[in-house]
């Protein structure tokens, strides 16, 4: 079993973000190197790509404080994201940005837990791409590619679409945090509501195809998380949380309260993804006119999409374009970020 | 002795207390547009109409935003809505409506039905939120404010880090107005599900924590106890301060270069209410959770 998995893994991770013909040393192409936004390696010559958890100093589990060897079940996704050069490709990626702070970028086993996602952190400057994050989005993609009649999705999706798009979807959200903080951008709304709009917004730059994957990767996480782990509060299922966490904790009884449960930074899943889906319609109509036709978006929360979609335009215009090389940009767009597997609908 | 008060004053007084230099100067501009403040007469709601009249809230309220040197006119309209809320469009103009006052009246006669100070206190606080939340999205769209995020989370974020401005008698009023309110619909509407989801107003319980959040990292000794006593959650508590500097920073960025800065200490020093809720022991606000308790003076 744990040989089928890793193989999946590797299989789904072999099939992610594909395209550049990428060099056999893990560096980035002199054309699209940024030198404020680098591969933070642990050890000389890993590439960004370390071989332990993140070491916590300040974590009240002793064994936490130092770092810890990767978890053998996830050896496999790092070699994969290795070959696939998968931070490489995302700091070309973002390569067009010019940042008045260094922005680091690895991956790593994080904390050690098998629901551990990427993150950004605004004390160190760095994002932080946990492995373990690939096997949760392959858990669920496995469950919505086989369950897309029930879950009634409203566009057929494949395993690989939806594990391409949703991690680049997470990387993005995660990117959002790192430029609101990296150039001091003004957030009036909730900051993750922020982030998600600015992964989708990005999306939505790149084209029908690569919109599609992204956005569905996301609205789809989030409607696996409303409907099957009954995320929304009040209807809360233990099986968001660590399968070792005390119900007697006090943040776990809050997240199983149907009031405390909104005190939460994030939206509610089912918010999330309206959200996203409204400023996809927003952005292209062409593009997403079928989620409107399988009414996945309310008639009166249409009706405001577009306002949503230029809110988002404006923001971007005011905040972060300034800070875009337009010349590295064309080059940027001009790449081809995901493998034809993975664009195509199912 | 028995004090009196005034209602629904809005204030979008730009107060940046961080900032003891002056602002600079509202942007080059020679004429900046007006502020106008209409009564719609009104068949459902006679007596709400009447009481706002008769208190001068329009003469207040464009008092009170007279600092502002926007570069197009803002018109506040209060009327007859058939709705709680009219969302704005741009252009204007800002809607209050008379049905959504009225709401916060009965629900306020709901929570306090014998204590009639705590009663009016929820009404004026609540009140004050929403002019001061729809006020919010007119100045958004007259200076084209980049807003990150959804609108009506930053119209309150906006609208709460006004009423953290004018001193803690402001700030209890508005604060502890706005989340008991905002509790009591939470408690009693039916809970949200599904579709309710794609509202793109946030659920009333999100926008208690939101309030309250920022409360809390804008005034600790008032509002700390929100943090101590877990009403808010530690995974929440963490972040109140982040919140709170976030909309400090916005603001300063994108609205304090409007705001005139020798106009803003008059309203500043304008009292604003002639009653204090923290000297009515029979408010029940000492008692509230989310207001605090004061930490005591160490001994000398």
């Amino acid at each position: 079993m744990k040989a089928i998995v890793q193989a999946l893994m590797l299989t789904i991770v072999a099939c992610w973000l594909p395209g550049l013909t990428a060099p056999a040393a893990a560096q980035v192409p002199p054309e699209f190197s940024n030198p404020k936004i680098v591969l933070f390696e642990e050890q000389k010559g890993d590439g960004g790509y370390w071989t332990t958890t993140l070491p916590d100093p300040q974590n009240s589990d002793s064994s936490r404080r130092l770092a810890q060897p990767i978890s053998p079940g996830r050896v496999a996704v790092r070699q994969a994201m290795m070959q696939r050069h998968v931070l490489e490709e995302y700091v070309e990626f973002l390569s067009p940005l010019r940042l008045p702070r260094t922005y680091r970028v690895f991956a790593s086993d994080c904390s050690g837990n098998a629901w551990d996602s990427p993150y950004y952190d605004s004390a160190n400057r760095w994002m932080n791409m946990c492995y373990s994050f690939i096997g949760d989005a392959a858990a669920k993609a496995d469950y919505l590619a086989e369950n897309q009649a029930k879950m009634k999705l409203w566009t057929p999706v494949s395993k690989e679409q939806l594990i391409a798009g949703l991690f680049a979807a997470t990387v993005l959200h995660e990117t959002g945090h790192a430029i609101f903080d990296l150039l001091s951008v003004p957030v009036f709304g909730r900051e993750e509501d922020a982030a998600d709009q600015m992964a989708a917004f990005i999306a939505l730059q790149f084209g029908t195809e690569t919109a599609r994957t992204i956005i569905k990767g996301f609205a789809y996480y989030w409607g696996y998380e409303a409907v099957v782990d009954k995320a929304d509060p009040g209807a809360v299922a233990m099986s968001i949380f660590s399968p070792n966490a005390a119900t007697e904790d006090s943040d776990t009884r809050c997240l199983q309260d149907a009031f405390c449960a909104f005190s939460d930074m994030h939206g509610t899943a089912s918010q999330r993804m309206y959200n996203t889906l409204c400023l996809a319609y927003g952005g292209d109509h062409a593009a997403f006119q079928d989620l409107i036709d399988a009414h996945w978006l309310p008639p009166d929360r249409v009706k405001n999409c577009d306002n949503e979609y230029r809110q988002a335009y404006l923001a971007f215009s005011k905040t972060i374009y300034p800070f875009i090389d337009q010349a590295q940009m064309a080059k940027v767009k001009a790449q081809q970020w995901f493998q034809p597997e993975e664009l195509k609908e199912k | 002795m028995k004090r009196t008060f005034r209602t629904a004053t809005v204030t979008f007084c730009l107060i940046f207390p961080v900032l003891a230099a002056a602002a600079a100067p509202a942007r080059g501009q020679t004429s900046h547009g007006k502020i106008t403040v209409e009564y719609g007469s009104s068949a459902a709601f006679a007596q709400i109409a009447a009481d706002l009249k008769e208190r001068k809230v329009s003469e207040e309220l464009q008092q009170f935003l007279a600092p502002l040197q926007l570069p197009k006119d803002l018109k506040i309209t209060a009327r007859d809505c058939g709705a709680q809320t009219v969302p704005y469009t741009p252009g204007g103009p800002v809607t209050i409506c008379y049905d959504s006052i009225a709401q916060i009246v009965e629900e306020a006669k709901k929570i306090y039905p014998q204590d009639a100070f705590s009663k009016n206190l929820v009404i004026t606080g609540a009140t004050i939120e929403v002019v001061l939340h729809e006020t919010a999205h007119a100045i958004f769209d007259i200076l084209q404010v980049p807003i990150w995020g959804r609108e009506d989370d930053a119209a309150d974020r906006l609208a709460a880090l006004l009423m953290m401005q004018f001193g803690e008698d402001m700030e209890k009023v508005t604060i502890y107005g706005t989340t008991t309110y905002f509790k009591a619909l939470a408690d009693s509407e039916k809970a949200w599900s599904g579709s309710d989801y794609a509202n793109r107003a946030a659920p009333d319980a999100q926008r208690y924590f939101n309030y309250l959040c920022i409360a809390a990292a804008a005034d600790p000794s008032i509002f700390g106890g929100a943090l101590r006593t877990g009403t808010i959650p530690q995974f929440r508590a963490a972040d109140c301060s982040h919140e709170y500097q976030q909309i400090v920073t916005a603001f300063y960025l994108r609205i304090m270069p409007y705001v005139d800065p020798d106009a803003m200490v008059k309203v500043r020093a304008t009292q604003w209410l002639n009653w204090s809720p923290g000297n009515a022991a029979s408010a029940g606000t000492q008692q509230n959770p989310n207001l605090g308790n004061a930490p005591t003076p160490a001994k000398r």
